[in-house]
C-alpha cells in the first residue's frame, strides 16, 4: 500500500512538474474564438517563442504563465464549432483574465482583425474584456471609432499599429518588460 | 368585360403550333449547356477524368475534367477546385486561370474547373439569373462561361426530399441540400450522384496524397464568411500565416475555423477523411445575394448594384462596397492572390512538401488588366 502511494505521489509529482516545465511563459486565448489567436500564435515565431495557445482555455488552468494574450475577435462560426453561446464565452474569458490577475499574471489584450473583425459581436467581447488589460494593442482600422481607448482601463496603455505585422515591435516590448522573453 | 371566346380547331392548333415553338426555343437553350465549356490548358497539362480515380463515375453526368501538371523538381501536390457550385464564377474562372497560365517548377498543380458538371447545365429556378458570362480577352474577343446553378441538376437528382440526412454523420439539413456538393463530402461510393461525385474527389485527394487543396466559392455581401478564408484545424497555423501575408498586400482576408459539428464541407470531410490541409475561400458576389435587382450578366460581372450600395451606407454588409461594386476581376483577383499566397507559405512551414507555381498573374496585374487578358483564346465565342 505504501509503495502504490509513494508511485502515485511520485507520478503526480512528474506530472505537475512535466507541466510547468513544458508551460511556455505566454499563453494566448481567444475571445470569441475567432482564429485571430492562431495569427498572433504565428507571428511569436517570429520572436523565437512558442506559446500555449489555447482557444478556450479556463480559469485555473494556469501553470508557469508570465503572461496571458487575451485575443478579442468574435466568429459565429467559432462558437458554433466550440459549442458555447456568447454568454458562456464572455463569462470564460472574465473568469480566465480575472485568474490571470490573480496569480499576477500580466494581461495583454490584442485586437489584430481590423475592421472586418468588429461588429456587434466582437464588439461585446472587446467591451466585456478590454478593461480588463494591462495593455491594449490593437490594429488602427479597427478602432476607428475608439472603442478600446474609451473601454480600457484608466492606467491602461493603449498601442495602435497599421497593421497585424506592425504589432510585433509593441507585443516584443511587453514580453521583455514582463519577464517573457530574457 | 365579358370574354366571349369559342376555341375551335384551327385555335387549338394554333396553340399548339406556340407551345411546341416555346418548346424547341426553351429545349434548346437547355440542350446547348450540355457539355464543358472550352478551355484552353497551358503547356505541360495533362486532361484526365474524375472516373480515372472512381470508376462509379465514369460515363455518367457527374464526371468531370482533371488536369494534372508535374513540376521537374519533386514536392507537395495542389488541388485548386472550382465550380462546386456553378453559380459562384470567381470560383471556377479563377481555376481556370491557373489552368492557363501555370507553370509548375515544383510538385503537382491538380485543377478541376468545373467540379459539379451537373449543377452547370441548369440554373436555379426562381432566382433569374443568366445562363453564360462572356469576358473580354485584350484582343477583343470573349471567353463564354456557363452561371449554373448551386445544385445538382434535378435530371441527375429528382426528386428532392424533404429533410437531408447527411450519412456519415447523421446531420439533417433542408432537403434542397442533399443535391449540394459541399454537403456530400465524404461521399458514397454506392449513394446518390452527388455522393458519388463527392467520392470521387476524396478518392483523388487520398490517391494523388493532395497536400493542400482549395475549394473556391463566392457568398452575398450580407453573409459574415465572406471575403473569407476557412479553415479546417490542421490547415489553421498555414492559414494564419497566409492571411498575415495577405495583409501585408493589402488584401483583407477573414479567417475563420471551420466548425466540427458542421458536416458534408470540404474544409471540415478533407480535412478529417484526408491527409490534405483543406482551405475554402469566399468572395462577395452581389449576383447571389438578396438584395440584389435585376439579376443579369452585367450584375454577375461587375458586382454594381444600388440596393448593395444603399445596404454598404447603412453598414449592413460584410465586407466594403464601393462605387466599382465587386467586378469579377477583383473577386478572381482575390482567390489567384490568396492562393499563391498559400503556396509561398507552404514552401516556407513544409519545403518538402511546397509547390512552386510560375507564370501567374498579381492581384494588381489582374484588377488592371482584366482577368480576360489571362485567359487564352478558342477561336470562338459561344
Amino acid at each position: 500500500m505504501k509503495k502504490r502511494l509513494a508511485a502515485l505521489l511520485s507520478l503526480s509529482f512528474i506530472l505537475v512538474f512535466a507541466h510547468i516545465a513544458l508551460a511556455a511563459d505566454v499563453a494566448i486565448t481567444s475571445v470569441g474564438q475567432s482564429p485571430d489567436g492562431v495569427m498572433v500564435k504565428v507571428l511569436m515565431k517570429k520572436l523565437n517563442i512558442e506559446p500555449d495557445y489555447d482557444a478556450l482555455m479556463k480559469a485555473g488552468s494556469f501553470g508557469a504563465q508570465k503572461v496571458l494574450i487575451a485575443v478579442v475577435g468574435g466568429s459565429s462560426k467559432g462558437l458554433g464549432a466550440a459549442g458555447i453561446d456568447k454568454e458562456q464565452e464572455q463569462a470564460r474569458a472574465i473568469a480566465l483574465i480575472e485568474d490571470a490577475k490573480s496569480k499576477n499574471i500580466h494581461v495583454l489584450v490584442m485586437h489584430v482583425g481590423g475592421e472586418g473583425r468588429r461588429g456587434e459581436l466582437s464588439d461585446l467581447f472587446a467591451r466585456a474584456v478590454t478593461p480588463l488589460g494591462e495593455r491594449v494593442i490593437v490594429v488602427k482600422s479597427g478602432n476607428a471609432d475608439n472603442l478600446f481607448g474609451t473601454a480600457k482601463a484608466q492606467n491602461a496603455e493603449l498601442i495602435e499599429v497599421p497593421n497585424i505585422q506592425a504589432t510585433v515591435t509593441p507585443l516584443k516590448a511587453a514580453l521583455e518588460e514582463w519577464g517573457a522573453i530574457k | 368585360m365579358d370574354l366571349n371566346f369559342k376555341g375551335n380547331k384551327t385555335t387549338a392548333c394554333l396553340l399548339l403550333g406556340a407551345a411546341l415553338v416555346i418548346c424547341a426555343i426553351s429545349g434548346r437553350e437547355f440542350m446547348a449547356n450540355a457539355g464543358f465549356d472550352d478551355l484552353v490548358p497551358a503547356a505541360g497539362f495533362e486532361r484526365k477524368m474524375l472516373s480515372d480515380y472512381f470508376d462509379g463515375l465514369r460515363g455518367s453526368r457527374m464526371d468531370t475534367p482533371v488536369f494534372v501538371q508535374n513540376g521537374a523538381k519533386s514536392g507537395g501536390s495542389v488541388l485548386i477546385l472550382g465550380g462546386t457550385h456553378p453559380n459562384e464564377p470567381s470560383g471556377y474562372v479563377s481555376a481556370t486561370l491557373f489552368l492557363e497560365n501555370a507553370r509548375v517548377v515544383k510538385g503537382r498543380l491538380f485543377v478541376i474547373p468545373f467540379a459539379n458538371a451537373s449543377g452547370f447545365t441548369n440554373t436555379l429556378p426562381q432566382e433569374a439569373s443568366p445562363s453564360r458570362i462572356h469576358i473580354t480577352r485584350s484582343d477583343g474577343s470573349a471567353r463564354s462561361f456557363r452561371y449554373g446553378s448551386r445544385d445538382t441538376s434535378p435530371i441527375d437528382m429528382w426528386p428532392t426530399p424533404d429533410i437531408y440526412i447527411h450519412k456519415s454523420s447523421g446531420q439533417e439539413l433542408a432537403g434542397n441540400e442533399s443535391k449540394n456538393l459541399n454537403r456530400a463530402y465524404p461521399g458514397d461510393p454506392n449513394g446518390t450522384p452527388v455522393e458519388r461525385l463527392a467520392y470521387g474527389i476524396m478518392e483523388l485527394l487520398r490517391g494523388e496524397k493532395i497536400t493542400l487543396a482549395f475549394d473556391l466559392h463566392e457568398a452575398s455581401p450580407e453573409y459574415p464568411v465572406v471575403e473569407a478564408i476557412v479553415a479546417h484545424e490542421r490547415s489553421m497555423e498555414l492559414a494564419a500565416a497566409t492571411a498575415m501575408e495577405l495583409i501585408g498586400q493589402e488584401i483583407d482576408m477573414r479567417l475563420e475555423p471551420s466548425p466540427k459539428n458542421l458536416h458534408g464541407l470540404s474544409h471540415r470531410e478533407w480535412g478529417d477523411y484526408t491527409d490534405t490541409l483543406p482551405i475554402l475561400m469566399e468572395t462577395a458576389n452581389p449576383s447571389q445575394g438578396r438584395l440584389r435587382g435585376r439579376t443579369d450578366e452585367t450584375l454577375a460581372l461587375t458586382g454594381l448594384d444600388k440596393a448593395y450600395a444603399k445596404a454598404a451606407a447603412l453598414g449592413r454588409l460584410f465586407v466594403p462596397y464601393g462605387p466599382d461594386g465587386k467586378p469579377l476581376s477583383q473577386r478572381v483577383a482575390r482567390h489567384v492572390a490568396s492562393i499563391s499566397a498559400f503556396l509561398e507559405m507552404l514552401s516556407l512551414f513544409d519545403e518538402e512538401n511546397g509547390v512552386t507555381v510560375e507564370n501567374v498573374p498579381g492581384y494588381e496585374d489582374i484588377i488592371q488588366k482584366g482577368v480576360g487578358s489571362y485567359l487564352g483564346g478558342i477561336g470562338r465565342s459561344n
